[in-house]
């Protein structure tokens, strides 16, 4: 207690008030002591305050005034006013403009002040750790936004450059020709950037808040399958069926990563052995909603394992090069823009998910 | 437009710069191709031949992350050059990012007229310079007129 005594500053103008504050509080505290508010600034100034006591009635400033003046510069300083004068004005005064923590009559009772002392100290120590732990949370954030854009950049980066050699090899030859390997490595280089995007979509997904554009379903789903033709090859028919006749706004980021996890999906979990392979995408734009009913007639996804289907790093089947962190994100975006999915699915038929998504025209 | 569109890489990855280069050769948009590693030198390049047309590349494609100086500081120091620079050179981004805040200030800077995916793929590069090359045919028909 001796060592960590706490740091009391008292301002009064009759110097006998502060000989007398001393002598009672010397021992538990170490007491700092100051006639003028002028003083009692340079005190602050030099030493870390964290218990500041002052009376109201001085001649040139008050001890409202003074706590005023000081508000900006030590924010986190315990303020109490000590006044034997007691109007309701003052009291809304002190309140109000000089921020006290608590209002205390005079003549002052030792017992009294000693557990405004002690109740403000610990205030104070609790909204000085809040800030510390603010900032150093602030930090882990900072790094962690680094930490995935460099990933974002510096993990990808190379992979590209690797599916880039693979892009000319396959240009070349036409189609890797007879090479055993190349399809090989281009399967988990695609897979591996998969995943990486991925995690990145899910990172980007929990950490920005929504935004609002205008969304051309037509473009955004043209684009997709576009984009989705290295995985789909040639062998899926798409029936694409899309009204939008009104305007959408909405998240087209978080949209897009909804409709290409779905889709890509849909296009994954195919039976090879099917006589067609069918993906049906039907979009329906309100002025209220966007339904979205994907449908493909794949393997379906066994009953006892629809339930799981949106958990983080959940896989219902080894077929694929599937990482478990799809469906997820589509959860968890749809989630933030305040939409629902739901799904249907029986075993070699193939799956179908509803999605709404609200339209914030 | 007959004659060979020139073409300048701004990108330190030398494989990307290789790939790139092949696949315009490949995709015949263009043989005439310099890559440049860092964007220092690229913009030096472009200051020091402001006044020579003939030497001035016709299209940049500019990757977005580099040590050093970035896409978008390339693009900061673009603005200063002469006017004549600026009128005669498209500016395509080329990067693998998918970094939200970078996508969307590479889509606001006036200078980017696309931007392309790593790895680029022979389809989006040729629809891209094709777009170009129909657009610059319209301008100088009607300039002509």
């Amino acid at each position: 207690m001796s060592k960590n005594r706490i740091d009391v500053l008292f301002l009064d103008d009759e110097e006998n008030n502060l000989i007398s504050f001393k002598s009672a509080f010397r021992r538990d505290y170490r007491v700092h002591v100051a006639l003028t508010a002028r003083e009692a600034r340079e005190i602050l100034d030099q030493t870390e305050i964290p218990i500041v006591i002052s009376d109201q009635r001085m001649p040139e400033t008050t001890g409202v005034e003074f706590f005023q003046s000081i508000i900006d510069t030590y924010p986190d300083c315990i303020r109490i006013l000590l006044t034997g004068y007691t109007d309701i004005k003052a009291v809304i005064d002190a309140i109000n403009k000089g921020h006290v923590y608590r209002y205390l009559t005079k003549p002052w009772d030792e017992q009294e002040i000693r557990i405004a002392i002690e109740n403000g100290f610990s205030y104070y120590n609790a909204k000085k750790e809040l800030r510390e732990k603010n900032r150093k949370l602030q930090k882990t954030n900072d790094e962690l936004n680094r930490f995935v854009y460099s990933a974002s950049h510096d993990l990808r980066a190379p992979l590209t450059s690797i599916m880039g050699v693979l892009n000319l090899a396959r240009l070349e030859v036409g189609d890797f020709g007879d090479d055993p390997y190349l399809p090989l490595i281009d399967r988990s280089v695609k897979r591996l950037d998969e995943f990486i995007q991925n995690i990145i979509d899910y990172y980007q997904n929990i950490r920005s808040d929504a935004i609002r554009n205008e969304v051309d379903f037509n473009t955004v789903v043209k684009g997709i399958i576009e984009d989705l033709s290295m995985l789909s090859g040639n062998n899926i028919n798409f029936n694409v069926n899309i009204t939008q006749s009104g305007s959408f706004l909405g998240d087209s980021f978080r949209i897009k990563t909804v409709l290409v996890n779905i889709i890509s999906n849909a296009i994954k979990y195919q039976r090879p052995d099917a006589d067609s392979q069918e993906v049906s995408i039907n979009i329906d734009v309100l002025p209220d909603k966007a339904m979205i009913r994907i449908s493909d007639n794949g393997i379906g996804i066994e009953a006892e394992y629809v339930d799981k289907i949106f958990d983080m790093f959940f896989r219902a089947t080894q077929k694929n090069s599937g990482s478990g962190i799809g469906l997820f994100i589509v959860k968890e975006a749809l989630d933030k823009m305040g939409g629902q999915i739901d799904v249907k699915s029986a075993v070699g038929e193939g799956t179908t998910f509803s999605i709404e998504i609200p339209n914030q025209v | 437009m007959n004659e060979e569109m020139k073409i300048m890489l701004v990108d330190d990855n030398e494989i990307d710069l290789y790939l790139h280069e092949k696949m315009l050769s490949v995709a015949g948009i263009s043989n005439d191709v310099t890559p440049f590693l860092s964007v220092k030198e690229a913009i030096r390049f472009l200051r020091s031949n402001a006044r020579k047309k003939a030497l001035l590349p016709d299209l940049i494609l500019l990757d977005i992350q580099m040590p050093g100086l970035n896409g978008f500081d390339f693009l900061d120091r673009f603005e200063t050059l002469p006017q004549s620079v600026i009128d005669h050179v498209t500016i395509f981004m080329v990067s693998s990012t998918l970094d939200r805040g970078d996508l969307h200030r590479a889509r606001r800077s006036p200078f980017v007229t696309r931007i392309l995916r790593k790895p680029l793929n022979l389809k989006d590069i040729s629809t891209a310079v094709a777009y170009l090359l129909e657009e610059r045919d319209e301008e100088a028909m009607g300039t002509s007129d």
